[in-house]
């Protein structure tokens, strides 16, 4: 079970970075992942629990899914962070395809109608707009819409109605 | 945080009113609650309807995610605490409460209340229904009221008290974390050990010894041959043997 160790005593001369390594250390702790590090500037923080093995690199999507203030800076500064070069990218069958994908920020369960019998949120060839919904991925009963980062076109959508999604894993393209 | 009701005659879905408010960028204070004496579009896990009924609960309230909370997710025991802690003093004998994966708070192993979760941006808004006066029937389940149990709960204190102790809760979840809410959870659960059945949005159906929580919050099961397995989202039905 993750726990907020040292919660107490905010109020520090050290608030700033003390709070952002327990921010980072409960992510660590509740995405299972084993590093994070962030870069703002000359400032770099990185935490790491369990030893130093298998570097997980946290997505946008995942920080995202922690949704607050903090997190959306630090997806914004994610592309600096140490990404895995782009050759190297698990889905060897077409990684360009799906590099711009809108990937799952969490594991669940995803949703592709409002309810069942209604229209989809999305049908392949549909023009979005940024913030609107794709899809939604349910977890322990909080619904999470997941929506469009940009206008565009639906070009795919990579799963199925009720299909359990992994963290990362790519939902919808959006060319 | 203080703690206002805004308390509506009626509305479709007071979830889906907050919602739209917060889409509309409407500031809702944390405390705030919307409550409707009826809702005539109540809304469950998917497409589930919730049916109201004169003098039961239905209510909504919103969470603002701030820099350090733990995962929005962890919501979902938030709330099924803070109503099983708010039902324990309105409930003949408490002992007959106890919580399902995830936020379900039964009362004799049947279906009281229902809480859903839906988020908007940074924001979650958070969903009960609990039928104080009067169990709707359900083709698909049983379900009961705290009326049926010869409980007599005035639906603006229990309201009060809901909210009050709805922000206890939510306080205790920025201090603490969810290792000490997913603790307190478990005491007041089904048992290691309960046969639990998740059916799936795919039809598909999983039964399994309940083996307790992820560290997410994630329900941990083990499969008859022995396999762990663990389960995000699903309707769990509790095997009564």
């Amino acid at each position: 079970m993750s726990d907020n160790k040292g919660s107490h005593g905010r109020k520090t001369a050290m608030n700033i970075d003390a709070k952002l390594v327990r921010e980072l250390a409960e992510l660590l702790a509740e995405t299972g992942l084993t590093e994070i590090e962030v870069e703002d500037g000359d400032r770099k923080v990185r935490v790491a629990r369990g030893g130093s093995s298998g570097i997980s690199q946290l997505s946008p999507e995942q920080i995202a899914a922690i949704g607050q203030a903090e997190a959306a800076q630090a997806a914004a500064r994610a592309p600096v962070a140490p990404a895995a070069p782009a050759a190297a990218a698990p889905a060897a069958e077409a990684p360009a395809d799906l590099s711009n994908a809108v990937k799952s920020p969490m594991v669940g369960t995803a949703y592709l109608y409002p309810e069942p019998g209604a229209a989809p949120f999305v049908r392949v060839g549909d023009n979005v707009k940024a913030g609107d919904t794709l899809l939604i991925v349910e977890a322990m009963k909080v619904m999470n819409p997941i929506t469009a980062p940009a206008d565009g076109t639906i070009k795919q959508l990579l799963i199925d109605n009720g299909q359990p999604v992994e963290y990362d894993q790519p939902l919808v393209v959006i060319g | 945080m203080s703690i206002s009701l805004d308390i509506v005659p009626e509305t479709g879905s007071t979830n889906a009113d907050l919602l739209a408010r917060l889409a509309g960028g409407e500031v809702i204070p944390e405390g705030s609650w919307l409550i409707a004496d009826r809702q005539v579009q109540g809304r469950g896990r998917q497409g589930r309807h919730w049916l109201d009924a004169p003098g039961n609960f239905m209510g909504s309230t919103v969470v603002h995610g701030q820099a350090g909370d733990p995962v929005p997710a962890s919501l979902s025991f938030v709330a099924a605490l803070a109503l099983y802690e708010t039902l324990c003093s309105h409930v003949p004998d408490p002992a007959q409460l106890r919580l399902k994966w995830p936020n379900d708070v039964l009362l004799s192993d049947t279906k009281l209340c229902g809480i859903l979760l839906e988020r908007e941006g940074r924001h979650t808004v958070v969903g009960i229904g609990v039928n104080l006066a009067k169990a709707p029937q359900t083709a698909d389940r049983a379900t009961i009221s705290l009326a049926d149990k010869g409980a007599r709960a005035d639906r603006d204190l229990f309201a009060q008290d809901l909210a009050c102790q709805f922000e206890t809760e939510l306080a205790r979840w920025r201090e603490t974390g969810t290792g000490q809410l997913f603790r307190r959870w478990l005491a007041a659960a089904h048992v290691e050990g309960t046969r639990l059945t998740v059916h799936d949005e795919q039809g598909k159906t999983i039964t399994g010894s309940f083996l307790g929580l992820e560290p997410d919050g994630a329900l941990r099961l083990q499969l008859e041959d022995g396999t762990p397995h663990v389960v995000y989202a699903g309707e769990v039905v509790w095997e009564r043997s």
